[in-house]
């Protein structure tokens, strides 16, 4: 499937009634989702360059390994960036029962600014944005376990 | 005031001593905010006025009768996936300062946890920075329990309960905890984290012991026998051994102590 094939999908999709639609074949995974009321699209592991990079990763998950690779697709509809877990965790929107979230959907946000925390093994760790823009989705709730490279933001850097 | 001179090339050569303060991981987040950093800057305080356990815990201590510290350190060199070792790292040097001042029965309790036999008598609140996929600086909050001798929680001791005989004060704690963790710190570095982790082995509360502990609300008998990479903890039972998350496995004790 080539970007205009692609391209045409959305379009079909996005003239239908349809809310959500995962595509999966040997060559590529495709999810596309309505977000809210506004026509917001995007095809699953626009990776960033800083992300890119390979991390040896020793986890104790087979789910993750056997998990049938995400074929990178370009970017098609929007420019959103995905912002994804560094490592296995439990995700926290803030640095304590009681205490505001660090950041809520809508937020314009300055790389630096810590967007979550992930804990593993009683270590927090505070997760700094490596990009500026605004929050236009947050992708898991507060205190679920996260693997490592799932997507936790979404985030439109224009 | 508590002033400290440790032995050390860089760990607590920067001191800032509070009389009190909310929580010293929280004043070490405030001075990484404001500025660079000095690596190795330690702050003490003779009293928490919201003193921090996990996540909402708090961590109980009466003015001026505890160690209460934190230390910031760069961590860029570390990767992710080996965080653990600075858990390891400072539970480990933890034990050997108490266990230099010739305190009995020390142990680690995993993950970072301090025992005297059955009973809690210091622990490690570690807060890591991470930007985009990689670690930057990681503040290391450390509470002992030195000369408190009253405890609301039935399972917490001191030092002194343990053993009054021993002179003892916050300052040459403090200084210990120093050298012994900036030696084992340097290690780390080094990469010579298999030397970390078989001190860590050796002083694990309850390894190659047979004790209870409970699992998805069942009791069962097992023994610790390691921890994996991740830090997970290693019990073999009768049905064989297995790998656990914090959540998923809890200590029995002894009530009787």
């Amino acid at each position: 499937m080539d970007t205009r094939e692609i391209q045409k999908l959305i379009d079909f999709i996005s003239k239908s009634d349809l809310n959500e639609v995962n595509i999966e074949t040997s060559e590529l995974k495709l999810q596309i989702k309505r977000n809210g009321g506004s026509p917001v699209h995007y095809v699953s592991a626009p990776v960033q360059e800083s992300t890119s990079q390979a991390v040896e990763y020793i986890a104790p998950s087979k789910e993750s390994q056997s998990a049938p690779a995400i074929v990178e697709a370009p970017v098609v509809a929007s420019n959103l960036i995905e912002i994804k877990a560094p490592m296995i965790g439990t995700f926290y929107r803030s640095a304590g029962p009681g205490k505001p979230n660090f950041i809520e959907v809508g937020d314009e946000i300055n790389s630096g600014k810590v967007i979550c925390i992930l804990e593993a093994m009683k270590l927090f760790n505070e997760i700094e944005a490596e990009v500026s823009g605004k929050i236009v989705k947050i992708l898991v709730d507060d205190a679920t376990p996260v693997e490592y490279d799932q997507p936790l933001f979404l985030i439109d850097p224009s | 005031m508590v002033k400290i001179q440790p032995k050390t090339l860089f760990v607590g050569k920067n001191l800032i001593f509070l009389p009190t303060c909310h929580s010293t991981n929280d004043i070490a987040a405030e001075i990484i905010q404001k500025s660079e950093f000095i690596d190795g800057s330690v702050i003490i305080t003779e009293h928490q006025s919201a003193g921090k356990g996990q996540r909402g815990n708090k961590w109980e201590s009466k003015p001026g009768e505890n160690l209460l510290l934190s230390i910031i350190l760069k961590t860029d060199f570390l990767k992710i996936q080996n965080q653990f070792y600075l858990s390891i790292c400072t539970a480990v040097a933890v034990a050997e300062a108490i266990q230099s001042f010739g305190y009995k029965n020390i142990k680690i309790k995993w993950p970072n946890d301090i025992y005297i036999l059955e009973k809690k008598t210091g622990g490690i609140l570690i807060e890591n920075s991470l930007i985009g996929n990689k670690m930057n600086h990681s503040i290391i909050g450390i509470g002992i329990n030195l000369n408190q001798k009253v405890f609301e929680n039935p399972r917490a001791t001191s030092l002194i309960m343990s053993d009054s005989n021993i002179f003892n004060t916050i300052e040459l704690l403090a200084e210990r905890i120093c050298e012994f963790f900036e030696s084992n710190f340097e290690n780390l570095k080094r990469n010579n984290s298999a030397i970390i982790l078989e001190k860590y082995l050796n002083n694990l509360f309850g390894m190659n012991e047979l004790r209870k502990f409970i699992a998805k609300g069942m009791i069962f008998e097992g023994k610790i026998t390691g921890i994996n990479n991740a830090g997970m903890l290693e019990i073999e039972s009768d049905s064989g051994q297995k790998y656990y998350d914090i959540k998923e496995i809890e200590y029995l004790f002894n009530e009787k102590e």
